[in-house]
């Protein structure tokens, strides 16, 4: 089962990291969920793939209450994002997703109707969860067509959907990233492949590097905090990056 | 063979049916254009080639009857499978903890509940069909006399006799071919 682990925590808002499944067949790729909380109220970020909902859920069952999860996130339309949406309904049809409204149109395939999604506008928006307001922040083409990460400036936590993601062996499951040096090898081939504009790229890293930003969470992988941050930042400002690059 | 797959042979059956029957009506059409050139004497070949353009429709509008109900099959059939796949992952949800039990249960029992009546649904379509398919078994068999009268009806075609053997003997061995095949599918379904 993955395991839930608090990673913030200020009074009632916290952040938990849903991440590491043991039990996780090779064949999916690992996704980490973030779970962010004010109080009973929350928000969960790229819920995941229907085939490792029932993971998902047990996880946040440990730390928290899934009946109080009132709103999703989809940082992008992939089925690692956000195939177990119908699970979700089921279990919570008032359930409400928030998602680039390029992407409102083909989630349904995966579940809810009109009533569940809010498109997000190209230039980003605010989500309220109990009482944080949670910005939307646009990246656009990194990797998909329409995309969002989520800012939290009070906690000072971006969670960066698929930008920081690396495809780690099996004897580096930390949840934060120990050895950057080490790590940032197994997150160059991704980022090489799936980031297909280096205008987009250097735009994103522009508006992250002025950001304060104490930890970046990524759907795969591990996180960066601290000094990781900027080094990741000014990491993937230098790769190159674009379609046809290989 | 899964049941999207015994749905799509099935399917594939109907489909080769239909065009076999339109096949009949061509023919029926040719055999009493030839009567005609015939006479007289062959007009009760003709009467028994539009017996048989009727019989064509008849197995037509049947073949679509039967493909309406296959088309609802497959999307009960298809639902079915994506619900039954929720109820696997909330039933192995469940038995991650109590909590996890708790709050997933009536998602469980919701999902069970849908699949439980999908599968009445499908009972239901399976023997619409069987009933339909029953219905299609009689009017091949009347479309055989139909045919093999038309052989006898040959017989008085003067010159033109070895031309409308030739075109009962087709539409004989064609109409037994869709009664063979109709039999099959009839069995099929009884199976299924």
């Amino acid at each position: 089962m993955k395991k839930a682990t608090i990673i913030y925590q200020s009074g009632q808002h916290q952040w938990i990291a849903v991440a590491r499944d043991p039990e996780r067949p090779n064949y999916l790729i690992d996704t980490n969920e973030y779970l962010i909380t004010d109080g009973n109220t929350a928000l969960l970020t790229d819920p995941g793939g229907s085939e490792i909902f029932s993971m998902v859920f047990a996880a946040i069952c440990e730390a928290f209450d899934p009946a109080d999860i009132g709103v999703l996130f989809a940082s992008h339309q992939d089925p690692d994002i956000i195939s177990s949406l119908s699970l979700w309904l089921d279990f919570n049809p008032e359930l409400k997703c928030h998602l680039s409204r390029l992407w409102t149109t083909f989630v349904p395939h995966f579940g809810g109707t009109d009533e569940t999604f809010i498109g997000i506008p190209d230039e980003g928006s605010t989500i309220a969860v109990g009482k944080l307001k949670l910005q939307a922040v646009p990246a656009h083409y990194l990797h998909s067509s329409g995309n969002f990460h989520l800012y939290d400036e009070a906690a000072r936590l971006l969670f960066s959907g698929d930008i920081g993601a690396a495809m780690l062996p099996d004897d580096m499951n930390d949840l934060f990233v120990k050895d950057f040096d080490r790590h940032i090898q197994y997150a160059e081939g991704f980022h090489r492949r799936f980031m297909g504009s280096p205008e987009a790229k250097r735009l994103w890293c522009e508006r992250a590097a002025a950001m304060e930003i104490d930890m970046l969470c990524p759907q795969h992988g591990a996180v960066y905090q601290g000094a990781d941050v900027e080094r990741f930042i000014n990491w993937f400002s230098e790769l190159q990056v674009g379609s046809g690059l290989i | 063979m899964n049941e999207l797959k015994a749905i799509a042979a099935i399917n594939e059956e109907i489909k080769s049916i239909v065009y076999a029957a339109e096949n009949i009506s061509l023919t029926a059409t040719n055999g009493m254009l030839v009567a005609r050139q015939a006479g007289i004497n062959a007009v009760g070949f003709s009467v028994v080639a539009r017996e048989l353009r009727m019989f064509s429709e008849k197995m037509a509008a049947a073949m679509q009857e039967l493909a309406k109900l296959i088309y609802r099959q497959v999307v009960v059939t298809a639902s079915k499978r994506h619900r039954s796949r929720s109820v696997v992952l909330f039933a192995r949800t469940g038995a991650y903890g109590e909590l996890a039990q708790a709050r997933i249960a009536p998602a469980y029992a919701r999902s069970q509940a849908d699949v439980d009546e999908m599968e009445r649904l499908i009972a239901g379509m399976l023997r619409e069909l069987q009933i339909t398919m029953r219905r299609t078994a009689k009017q091949c068999a009347t479309g055989l006399v139909i045919a093999r009268s038309a052989g006898i009806e040959a017989a008085h075609g003067g010159a033109m006799t070895p031309v409308l053997r030739q075109i009962a003997q087709g539409v004989e061995d064609v109409v037994g071919n869709i009664a063979e095949r109709v039999r099959k599918l009839e069995s099929r379904l009884t199976e299924t």
